[in-house]
């Protein structure tokens, strides 16, 4: 019995000893095994710097990636900022800049596209315009909503290639002024690899025309890796680009702070709230921030039925809310309280407003013309006795919007408008908020949504097909108005940028003027890298992570 | 004996319970269970595309003939369609469960090694110093959250310390099927490992020292010990034998929820296993990925409850032999 004892005890040492001697080497290639240069640490030996041209970054992110191929959500996001090049980028200013293609319009209705000189897939195969209108193809027939008209009838009516096939004319069903808008994701894919192949394999969904060409998925390391395209007509500053897969956002921030990862990023999301404070106070990181074109948190009103077809509850409403409290408790520290006429200040078309603010005598004046008084309990009750009251909807997995509900409902009850909260999960609430899956029935009195800067600058923009009641899919706030159509209309039909600023700015005012809904707070984008980056750029859709940052920034 | 085949056929009808309900839990929650079984979001599928789905779903046919569809995909081992992932359920936990295996089969064998020898010395000694010193210790720790461990494994060994890494199951750029490579795979598993270790171990050890100190001064114990025989001897010969069921029944249940059961330590060490497959299936409400998960899990732990129960009969003589008295 001893023996056998002693013989479990000596292999559990032996083991101990194998293990703890693994331990005190690190491998150089992972950046997880914390022998990138720790600048907190003066004994770790720090690496020579990388000549010009010759970097190698390594990128957090907490996207969830499976396969990381073409087709694959999150993989297409993440790759667009390096090997799947999007047609054309949109700077943090707003402003359309070529990237796959040069782009122009005389009437916002014919586009037309041509594929830059040089520009040439991995397998060394030049890009042409049949590429864009294979893609087009192949696009709708794979059921993608990007090009898709969400209204009724086609997008394009008519397309037409130049004779060296390197310029393809696209003939938009209606003029759109913003027509860039979707171009800044749409990612061309390779005529001559996929036309007729039902079955491509990993390595045909890797043929791309980026900078940066797929290197290696290691699923067990968690990394993605991107080498240089050696067929891409510029030399970009960065050889190799590999992104480290978290699936813990601490665990990520804190790489970032250790310097084992150079910078973050995950699709459509800046630096988390809890986390800004944090990485300001580190010298060693540096912090852009720029203004976002989406609104995180909107109080949507039902326009055309239910309690809130009266403009002044809605009036009412927006002047009893408590919008320092939405800054506070739910936005980031860069959160601003947003202006009457809805849209951020980064948006196309933008117009100043007046801001939002708490004015209970306003509000109470408001409910006064609705036919509301103070009964005895301190609550609003119309001529019947009926008190004032509301179901507000919100999606239950979206933590901050039931935050926004609980702050709703303590501002608008103190003030002596009921709430009933309704939390509901996803397909419920589209059933009762969107015109799609309601079957133009839309339910809800009132609904917090998340719009995204996708959303918000769809169709004709500015947030217009949440607003619009006749809109195919969206239309939560139901607005059917005469003055809303027809400066809806006078957006669709603008014919040059300056029409469709006029336009917008009118929307604006009809906005402010309707209260149709409420952005309940304005966010900025975060992005975080290592002080030791200088001349980053950034991408007003694919943030820090883009192609034109791979050929400014230096060390 | 009759409690334990009693106990034996209560699971399996539990696990038969499991299956029914894991079928018909998509169907009767409110919505449109399209979208459930899809994983797809219904405010982008055009009206083609929600066709599609209703009729290789099989939603148009009569439940009984769905559930014939369900459990023919149990038995064929496919285990459903994935359309969020684009790949049969067995697939992609396929892929996924060695890496949870390699976590938790390794932390069940430590702590319960560890919660054994330690529980069966300070119940042996109760009221010793050893004794008062390691349950206090082993209480503070349960009282940890595992995440928070994890944690502080991470910032004592990771980022204070670059000794180990926090990230992943391996290191890019090793050649796979390599020593190097095993040896890199173990260093990668070390921290999870502990973490689930570290967190599992104080329940064990309670449950043995507790167990162990209620017998310590039976007769047959201090019989033993006038004889002469070793401590070693009477706690591992004697006593153990008198105790283990409880202890193997508790390691038994474990191993199953192990499996389900890493999802913070997996999360944490951004580890590609069963853990992150569920939240992952969770967070994009893939139900039948979901569904999936939740019948691997309840499978392996009705197995593990039914060998547990096993294992008992056959070390326990008065199991075995109770019904023939």
């Amino acid at each position: 019995m001893k023996k056998r004892l002693l013989s479990i005890l000596l292999t559990c040492v032996m083991v101990i000893a194998l293990v703890c001697g693994c331990a005190k080497k690190t491998s150089n290639n992972n950046p997880s095994s914390g022998t990138t240069a720790n600048p907190e640490d003066p004994t770790k030996e720090t690496p020579t710097e990388a000549p010009a041209m010759d970097y190698e970054i390594v990128i957090g992110t907490t996207s969830q990636i499976e396969k990381a191929v073409y087709g694959e959500y999150a993989f297409d996001m993440l790759a667009s900022g390096v090997s799947e090049l999007p047609m054309v980028y949109q700077d943090t200013e707003g402003a359309f800049h070529p990237l796959m293609v040069t782009y122009e319009s005389t009437d916002a209705t014919t586009w037309t596209y041509t594929v830059v000189e040089g520009m040439t897939w991995s397998d060394g195969e030049k890009v042409t315009a049949e590429d864009i209108l294979f893609t087009l193809q192949y696009e709708d027939a794979n059921g993608s909503a990007n090009l898709i008209d969400q209204g009724d009838g086609a997008k394009y009516t008519a397309y037409e290639l130049s004779d060296d096939k390197m310029s393809i004319s696209l003939t938009l069903s209606k003029a759109n002024v913003r027509e860039l808008t979707n171009m800044t994701s749409f990612r061309v894919v390779p005529k001559h690899i996929l036309e007729g192949n039902d079955n491509p394999s990993e390595a045909d969904l890797r043929v791309t025309a980026g900078p940066f060409v797929f290197d290696e998925f290691n699923a067990n390391a968690g990394t993605i890796s991107f080498k240089v395209n050696e067929h891409y007509p510029k030399k970009p500053n960065v050889a190799h680009i590999t992104y480290q897969l978290f699936d813990n956002e601490d665990t990520m921030y804190i790489a970032l702070q250790k310097g084992d990862i150079d910078m973050v990023w995950a699709y459509s999301m800046g630096v988390a709230a809890t986390y800004q404070d944090v990485l300001a106070a580190d010298d060693g990181i540096k912090l852009v921030n720029i203004p976002a074109l989406n609104a995180p948190s909107v109080l949507a009103f039902n326009n055309a039925k239910g309690p809130f077809a009266d403009i002044n509850l809605r009036k009412a409403v927006m002047y009893a809310l408590d919008y320092e409290k939405f800054k506070e408790y739910i936005g980031s520290k860069y959160a601003e309280i947003p202006n009457m006429g809805f849209v951020p200040t980064s948006t196309v078309g933008y117009k100043a407003t007046d801001k939002l603010s708490t004015n209970l005598e306003k509000a109470a004046e408001y409910m006064q013309t609705a036919g509301y008084t103070k009964n005895a309990d301190g609550m609003y009750a119309n001529a019947n006795g009926d008190v004032c009251e509301f179901t507000l909807t919100i999606r239950a997995d979206k933590a901050a919007h039931v935050s926004a509900g609980e702050i709703i409902k303590t501002s608008l009850e103190s003030f002596g408008i009921k709430v009933n909260l309704e939390n509901i999960d996803s397909d419920s609430y589209n059933a009762k908020t969107s015109n799609k899956f309601s079957e133009k029935n839309i339910t809800m009195e009132a609904a917090i949504f998340g719009y995204t800067a996708a959303g918000m600058g769809m169709m004709n923009g500015l947030a217009t097909i949440y607003v619009d009641g006749s809109h195919a899919v969206q239309g939560g706030c139901q607005v059917y108005d005469d003055k809303f159509v027809a400066i809806r209309d006078e957006m669709a039909a603008a014919g040059s940028i300056e029409e469709y600023v006029k336009a917008a700015g009118k929307m604006q005012e009809f906005y402010a003027e309707a209260t149709p809904l409420v952005g309940l707070y304005w966010d900025n984008m975060m992005y975080a890298h290592r002080a030791q980056w200088n001349n980053v750029t950034i991408d007003a859709v694919f943030g820090i992570n883009n192609v034109n940052n791979w050929f400014t920034i230096t060390k | 004996m009759k409690k334990y085949l009693t106990n034996i056929i209560t699971a399996l009808l539990c696990f038969g319970l499991v299956i029914i309900l894991n079928f018909m839990l998509p169907r009767l929650l409110p919505g449109d269970p399209v979208a459930y079984l899809s994983g797809e979001d219904l405010t982008v599928m055009s009206p083609a595309q929600y066709e599609h789905y209703r009729e290789v779903l099989h939603l148009d046919d009569s439940v009984p003939k769905q559930l014939t569809y369900y459990l023919k995909s149990l038995v064929d081992g496919t285990l459903g369609y994935s359309y969020k992932k684009d790949d049969t359920v067995a697939h992609l936990i396929g892929r996924r469960i060695p890496l949870t295996l390699q976590i938790t089969l390794p932390a069940v064998l430590f702590s319960t090694v560890i919660g054994l020898i330690m529980g069966l010395g300070s119940g042996y000694r109760k009221g010793r110093a050893f004794d008062t010193a390691s349950s206090t210790a082993m209480m503070v720790v349960h009282a940890m959250p595992t995440f928070f461990v994890a944690f502080l494994l991470v910032i004592l060994f990771s980022f204070k310390n670059s000794w180990l890494p926090y990230a992943g199951a391996n290191s890019r750029g090793v050649e796979p099927n390599t020593v190097q490579y095993v040896l890199d795979r173990i260093k990668h598993l070390i921290l999870p490992v502990g973490a689930i270790t570290i967190a599992t171990t104080p329940s064990r050890y309670l449950m043995m020292r507790n167990n162990a100190a209620l017998i310590a001064d039976e007769k047959y114990v201090l019989y033993a010990k006038e004889r002469g025989l070793s401590d070693l001897r009477i706690q591992f010969g004697y006593m153990l034998k008198n105790i283990a069921q409880p202890f193997i029944a508790m390691v038994g249940m474990s191993v199953g929820a192990c499996v389900g059961g890493s999802l913070v330590v997996e999360n944490i060490f951004s580890i590609n296993g069963m853990g992150s497959l569920l939240m992952d299936a969770v967070y994009t409400l893939d139900y039948p990925l979901m569904q999936g998960v939740l019948f691997i899990t309840t499978l392996i732990m009705v197995t593990s409850i039914v060998v547990t129960d096993i294992i008992c009969i056959v070390i326990d003589p008065r199991v075995r032999l109770g019904d023939s008295r």
